[in-house]
């Protein structure tokens, strides 16, 4: 495989992207030129008609000629079985699954599935990417054969995948990085992109506020404002707080990352041209815990598209969560099958009864008082492309066009609605989170997490 | 200085003396400018046991959420997964407001024996009497729905067992008590008792066990709501507290609710290393449910044979107190078995300087809503 080295040269300091101790509010005050900077990757070669697109919310992921997604379905344990794919062996198919595997416990399988008649097989609902007949492998695209008689690319073993869901170039509407990976959520696809442009001692992880600079063990990355060119502001007691993070003797410098020599001999990494750092009291992993140190800043390769204007970050009693602008705690849907192809059932284009039982035992009236949609304002509009707003049925669930009867008109994130909870009363309050099946991951609500200073539903 | 002076001498004077001195030296180290600090370490449901059982469940221990589903929908029949699996986990999160079981039988515990504390100072038909037959008009409905369901009976009932687990691997959970204006522990008419949320893990000794002496910052930030205070005495060692309105922080896998609990108050016998008793109060049932729920996942409840949509039937049968709007009671009278490792609570400075120490504010009605 060639790899073809960054071509990107280091930018500015002004480039790294902070989020400090009033970071709620610094969220917003992220400039333009640094929402516009994204996470650099490795450009390798790759088969024709593939492509690299920098999603909003993912960074860089692999997409067809025509811009879509491509997604791979990698094993997951579950509770009773493994589900999902292995290396080289694809199995999604055109089968149509009638009844769900009991693969979750505690409910057996053999049970025939919500909306079955309509149901799509696999292929259907994950078309794969077939190969041609003489097409050649490249690099980690090699060529493997797939159920009935097909030839499909694959990446790194996995075989790929676009989502019927995803309708344009930048959409990841078919599975995302920044899920929980729990024995919960089911086997969930996920997009695939390339290897992430870093130093082997760091890794990047989706949050909220965008694409998470930390070290492999999950250590969070910080700069520091202190720190000026040519000096380092953080010596001395300083120290015992946060701990350089040092490069090995021999390096190669590598696009945006650089080294600083914090005494002779001694190479400490920086990104953006700011000298990197983790904090020593950090008590979970990832935090934002060294960003309430003075001048001290969580380090973001990409940021996340920008919560819509007038939302709201309040604090909980047990940290911080995304919500309206009048302070309404705000939630997403989530759902993935129990079929042997572990379909997303989250998408007002996919059946609803599974949302409808848990929000109101299959009464949509009802589902409007408990989990309402989160209407748009008449002059609120989408500034970007993962928060979008758009016009949807109450009683089927399904989007609809602008001027359907009936319809409401409701904010949207990956092209799903978002809720409210009927039992918050003020702000801060997250009453319907952890609501549904496996705690609302497999099928339920969960609270739109910016910051969870106890648990791993956020950092 | 002098308080290094003081410590060598009372560790010179316990190695003469023995460990009954060496206790009082602890506990001047533990007491210190009229406060205390103790930091939860178990709280489980008090559930009245007897060895065997028959004489609180003599129809055995309840049905759970594989047992219920197998005799609703026989193996023999096709079924639906609407019809099956989501109208199970409907009436776990928007259960029809019915006490009738729908032909699932529900066993709570029989006969007047049961743990807990006289809420209202009333006796009632309901009520308990407490083992040793000295304490009556205990009021404990909660018992009614747990008693005999396996994952609350002892010692090895399975969400006893994870709640104690959790209160060692998460910190979410962590009750502190702080006793300021405190003179004697055996003595003392007028002390006041402030709950707060911990940051900080339990101390632990090689082999597993909690032990005093530990420190725990006070949850300023996040912890706002916890902080409440309540007035108590100390009479022959027991604490006992007016009643006031508090959160509690539960947390079991995921979700990490807080438990409104009115007219709390505990009945705790205190020592320099740790305080053991019981605490009470009224819940709401549509929380309660709800933070069950929550708490842990059908999956997780069929570990111990436990059935949400049959608790809150069992809830609605017991509750005891504070009518909602349609007349009915809507809260239902709780106890639990707690003890707690004296710890060293800690403030932050700012907090401290804003006076937001040992004066917090009893919930208000509006949380009551």
């Amino acid at each position: 495989m060639r790899q073809l080295r960054s071509a990107m040269a280091g930018v500015a300091a002004a480039g790294v992207f902070f989020a400090g101790a009033a970071f709620a509010q610094a969220e917003h005050a992220w400039s333009k030129e640094q929402r516009a900077l994204t996470e650099d990757y490795i450009r390798e070669e790759m088969p024709p008609g593939f492509q690299v697109v920098v999603a909003e919310l993912e960074g860089a992921v692999f997409a067809d000629a025509s811009g879509k997604t491509l997604y791979s379905w990698p094993v997951m344990a579950l509770r009773n079985a493994n589900a999902g794919e292995m290396k080289g062996k694809p199995t999604c198919g055109d089968t149509v699954y009638k009844v769900n595997t009991g693969w979750m416990s505690p409910y057996p399988g053999g049970l025939e599935l919500p909306e079955v008649e309509t149901r799509p097989s696999c292929v259907g609902a994950w078309p794969p990417v077939l190969a041609a007949a003489d097409a050649k492998p490249v690099g980690k695209w090699t060529i493997v054969d797939g159920p009935e008689g097909r030839k499909q690319w694959a990446y790194d073993g996995q075989a790929l995948y676009t989502s019927v869901l995803d309708k344009q170039k930048g959409d990841v509407w078919g599975g995302t990085s920044t899920n929980l990976q729990h024995d919960g959520t089911g086997a969930v696809r996920w997009p695939v992109g390339p290897d992430r442009n870093l130093p082997a001692q760091f890794k990047v992880m989706s949050y909220a506020y965008g694409r998470l600079l930390t070290l492999q063990n999950e250590h969070a990355v910080y700069v520091f404002d202190g720190d000026a060119k040519g000096k380092l502001g953080c010596t001395a007691e300083c120290l015992e707080r946060f701990a350089p993070i040092l490069a090995p003797e021999r390096i190669q410098q590598r696009g945006e990352w650089t080294t600083v020599e914090r005494s002779p001999g001694v190479k400490q990494w920086a990104y953006r041209g700011k000298p990197v750092y983790s904090y020593n009291l950090e008590e979970k992993f990832p935090s934002f815990q060294g960003a309430e140190e003075a001048g001290w800043h969580n380090v973001y390769t990409q940021l996340a598209p920008q919560f819509p204007k007038g939302f709201r970050i309040t604090d909980t009693y047990t940290g911080q969560m995304l919500a309206d602008s009048k302070g309404r705690t705000i939630y997403t849907y989530n759902c993935n099958d129990d079929a042997a192809d572990q379909l997303d059932c989250s998408h007002p284009s996919q059946p609803q009864s599974y949302r409808l039982a848990l929000c109101g035992k299959g009464d949509w009236k009802r589902c409007l008082e408990t989990f309402p949609y989160l209407t748009a304002g008449p002059d609120e509009k989408s500034e970007t492309h993962f928060w979008s707003i758009k016009y949807i049925n109450p009683e089927t669930g399904r989007w609809v066009e602008a001027g359907t009867a009936g319809a409401l008109r409701v904010w949207a994130y990956r092209d799903r609605p978002v809720y409210l909870c009927g039992r918050d009363k003020k702000p801060g309050d997250y009453a319907c989170d952890s609501w549904g099946e496996w705690s609302g991951i497999r099928n339920g609500f969960m609270g739109f997490w910016i910051r969870d200073a106890f648990g791993d539903n956020a950092i | 200085m002098g308080k290094i002076l003081s410590k060598t001498l009372a560790t010179a004077c316990a190695l003469a003396a023995g460990t009954v001195f060496a206790s009082v030296a602890s506990a001047d180290e533990a007491l210190q400018n009229g406060k205390i600090g103790y930091a939860m370490t178990n709280k489980n449901w008090a559930v009245y046991q007897t060895p065997d059982g028959k004489a609180e469940c003599p129809n055995g221990l309840n049905d759970g959420p594989r047992e219920q589903f197998d005799k609703l929908y026989p193996r023999d029949k096709k079924h639906t997964y609407i019809d099956t699996q989501l109208e199970r986990e409907s009436e776990v999160w928007v259960p029809e407001k019915t006490a009738e079981t729908h032909g699932l039988p529900f066993y709570e515990p029989q006969g007047k024996i049961g743990i807990g504390l006289n809420l209202d100072g009333k006796v009632g038909p309901e009520d308990f009497t407490s083992p040793d037959g000295k304490v009556t008009g205990i009021d404990n409905q909660i018992y009614r729905a747990f008693g005999c369901v396996a994952s609350y009976r002892g010692p090895d009932g399975s969400y006893r067992h994870f709640v104690e687990s959790y209160m060692q691997q998460y910190k979410y959970n962590r009750f502190l008590l702080e006793l300021t204006g405190i003179d004697s522990l055996t003595n003392d008419p007028d002390v006041t008792v402030t709950i707060y949320r911990g940051l900080d893990a339990l101390l632990l000794d090689s082999a597993g066990n909690f032990i005093p002496g530990g420190t725990q910052r006070a949850d300023h930030r996040w912890g706002k709501d916890y902080i409440k205070s309540a007035k108590g005495k100390i009479v022959d060692g027991v604490l006992t507290t007016t009643p006031i309105d508090i959160y509690i922080p539960e947390t079991l896998a995921r979700g990490a609710p807080k438990q409104f609990v009115r007219d709390w108050r505990v009945e705790l016998r205190l020592t320099e290393d740790g305080a053991e008793g019981l605490m009470g109060g009224y819940l709401d049932i549509e929380r309660l449910q709800n933070n069950l729920a929550q708490n842990w996942a059908t999956h997780f409840r069929s570990y111990g044979q436990e059935s949400i949509p049959s608790e809150y039937r069992s809830f609605i049968r017991n509750a005891d107190a504070y009518p909602g709007e349609d007349g009915k009671n809507a809260f239902i009278s709780s106890a639990w078995q707690i003890k707690f490792k004296q710890a060293f609570i800690v403030h932050p400075p700012a907090a401290v300087a804003a006076g937001e120490t040992g004066k917090g504010e009893a919930a208000t009605a509006a949380a009551r809503q």
